[in-house]
């Protein structure tokens, strides 16, 4: 209904409903709905109220949707938090487990941080332009680009970066994946992380315009350390909830390559990645959570012959993990060709190199795990898997979980080969949206360097 | 204004009786505020499935705690006496 309707901004010119926004709401709806479908058996096991969980992680998709099409500091703000402080219920939900609640408390610290650090930012911004409204604040940098507002750049940049997780900004990450609820780590990952890049575009793009070459270096700077330190780290990883914390970090780096492209096949590029890795991710996400209900497990170790005892976790993780890892012909292959297509013809040498080398080292502990499920004998197989419990598929919340990692393994498996779609929508997101529009046919001319 | 005020009318009565006025005067500028809020479809929908979910939520609680009040009922030396009554309760 939305979709290339006439723009017509909101709330006094606080939000705008344009097609990045509304792509970016529809993964992070997308990523609730499944998300929503795999905890249903998770909560009902470890004893948790579900309509409560389920209330909170509305209330966080409803932040970051918001968020999505925020076009003043204070929209921004409002749902930044709102998103935020769910996020925090959420992850200590599990309030008996002393892990979570730690998860928790690391996780407020660290955003009550970030979130400082932006109405710092903020404040700047206003002081500069006297207004809060992010395309007016564009055009007030634009005419007097001062230190002051180069500071303010460091802040926002700050802010988006934690919320992508990009390193150095990611020191939370690791411990609260680990800590947090499994069904909660995989909206994080997904829903949580639209919401930043989408953050990241309304404001780099559409605010700091003045300043391109400046963010797009800071940015490329992040984007090399997170590919490489997210993979790298990952290799040492004995828990498959932090392998797949530094794999998220790793990739929160790839979607940067299109990004620092600033083109318009690095914008698209972004915006099928984040779709595709709504599927790939999540479906991983609904293996390890229907593993864990059963044997109570996270150790990669404790995966090994789990081919003889449960084929459909081992080939939706197995598929999962190649597509996470780039191997044709799954989908996330083919999301990440555009990104590296997208990082050449913009002459980004530096981070297609560094994507493609830190993709076949991601390969490389993403296979170890299959290996793990598929190679080992019968008689290697670890203990969990030896005394693997049966399951009783009509139990409450199963079937949901069921068709939340079919839905997610197929399209991640038969969404490689039929993209079109996804690569039409991709395109037609950034045909729609003016703000992208006006930052590719600008091209850096209102930059400084 | 101060006819209104040294009619006798209480002040909530003269708010309203101002903002109506103001409505007649001006109606353009009500008009005006736009809020275009059909643009924000999606999250009304997650509010109200939110809203929804804690008043099911809710119901529920408040259904079971009427039904069998758990704080009488874990008092094992008052269970039989407290099953009865909550017995009762439902009819």
């Amino acid at each position: 209904m939305q979709w290339n309707g006439p723009l017509e901004s909101s709330f006094l010119g606080a939000f705008i409903a344009d097609n990045l926004a509304i792509a970016f709401r529809a993964v992070i709806a997308l990523s609730t709905l499944f998300s929503l479908l795999i905890s249903w058996r998770y909560a009902e096991q470890s004893g948790s109220p579900v309509g409560e969980y389920a209330a909170i992680l509305l209330a966080a998709t409803l932040g970051a949707m918001l968020l999505c099409g925020a076009t003043d500091l204070v929209s921004v703000f409002v749902s930044l938090e709102t998103l935020s402080v769910a996020s925090y219920l959420l992850a200590g939900y599990m309030k008996r487990d002393a892990r979570s609640s730690e998860a928790a408390l690391k996780y407020l610290l660290v955003g009550s941080a970030a979130a400082a650090v932006f109405l710092y930012g903020a404040s700047l911004l206003y002081g500069i332009s006297g207004t809060t409204n992010l395309q007016v604040i564009g055009v007030a940098l634009i005419n007097s680009p001062t230190p002051l507002a180069a500071l303010a750049l460091v802040f926002v940049l700050a802010t988006v970066a934690f919320k992508i997780a990009a390193v150095p900004f990611h020191q939370w990450t690791p411990d609260v994946y680990e800590g947090s609820p499994t069904p909660v780590v995989a909206f994080l990952s997904v829903g949580s992380k639209a919401a930043g890049f989408a953050l990241a575009l309304r404001l780099l793009v559409g605010c700091f315009s003045a300043f391109d070459s400046q963010w797009k270096l800071l940015f490329t700077v992040l984007a090399v350390l997170s590919m490489t330190l997210g993979n790298v780290v990952a290799l040492a990883q004995t828990s498959m909830k932090r392998m797949l914390a530094y794999s998220s970090i790793g990739q929160a780096g790839f979607v940067m390559i299109g990004l620092v492209c600033g083109t318009k096949e690095g914008f698209a590029s972004m915006i099928l990645y984040m779709a595709a890795y709504l599927f790939m991710n999540l479906g991983a996400f609904a293996c390890i959570i229907l593993f864990s209900l059963r044997t109570g497990s996270d150790r990669i170790a404790d995966y090994a012959g789990l081919y003889q005892k449960d084929p459909l976790i081992t080939l939706g993780l197995s598929l999962c993990l190649l597509s996470l890892g780039g191997i044709p012909p799954m989908l996330g292959f083919f999301g990440k060709i555009y990104l590296f297509f997208a990082g050449w013809a913009d002459h980004q040498y530096l981070l297609v190199i560094v994507g493609l080398v830190t993709s076949v080292i991601s390969i490389y502990y993403y296979i170890s795990v299959i290996k793990m499920m598929v190679v080992k004998e019968p008689h290697e197989a670890s203990e969990v898997v030896k005394g693997y419990p049966s399951i009783q598929w009509k139990t409450i919340g199963l079937p949901p979980l069921r068709v939340a990692l079919v839905a997610c393994v197929l399209v991640t498996a038969v969404g490689g080969i039929l993209s079109n779609p996804l690569f039409q929508w991709a395109n037609n997101t950034v045909i729609g949206t003016p703000l992208l529009q006006q930052a590719i046919a600008t091209g850096g001319q209102t930059t400084l360097g | 204004m101060w006819d209104l005020v040294r009619s006798g009318l209480n002040m909530p009565e003269i708010g309203a009786i101002i903002l109506i006025t103001q409505a007649i005067a001006a109606p353009s500028e009500l008009l005006n505020l736009a809020l275009n809020a059909q643009a924000v479809a999606p999250e009304g929908v997650v509010l109200l499935a939110m809203l929804g979910t804690l008043m099911v939520d809710l119901a529920g609680e408040k259904a079971a705690a009427r039904w069998a009040p758990p704080h009488l009922l874990c008092r094992p030396r008052d269970s039989p006496c407290n099953s009865g009554h909550a017995m009762e309760w439902t009819t």
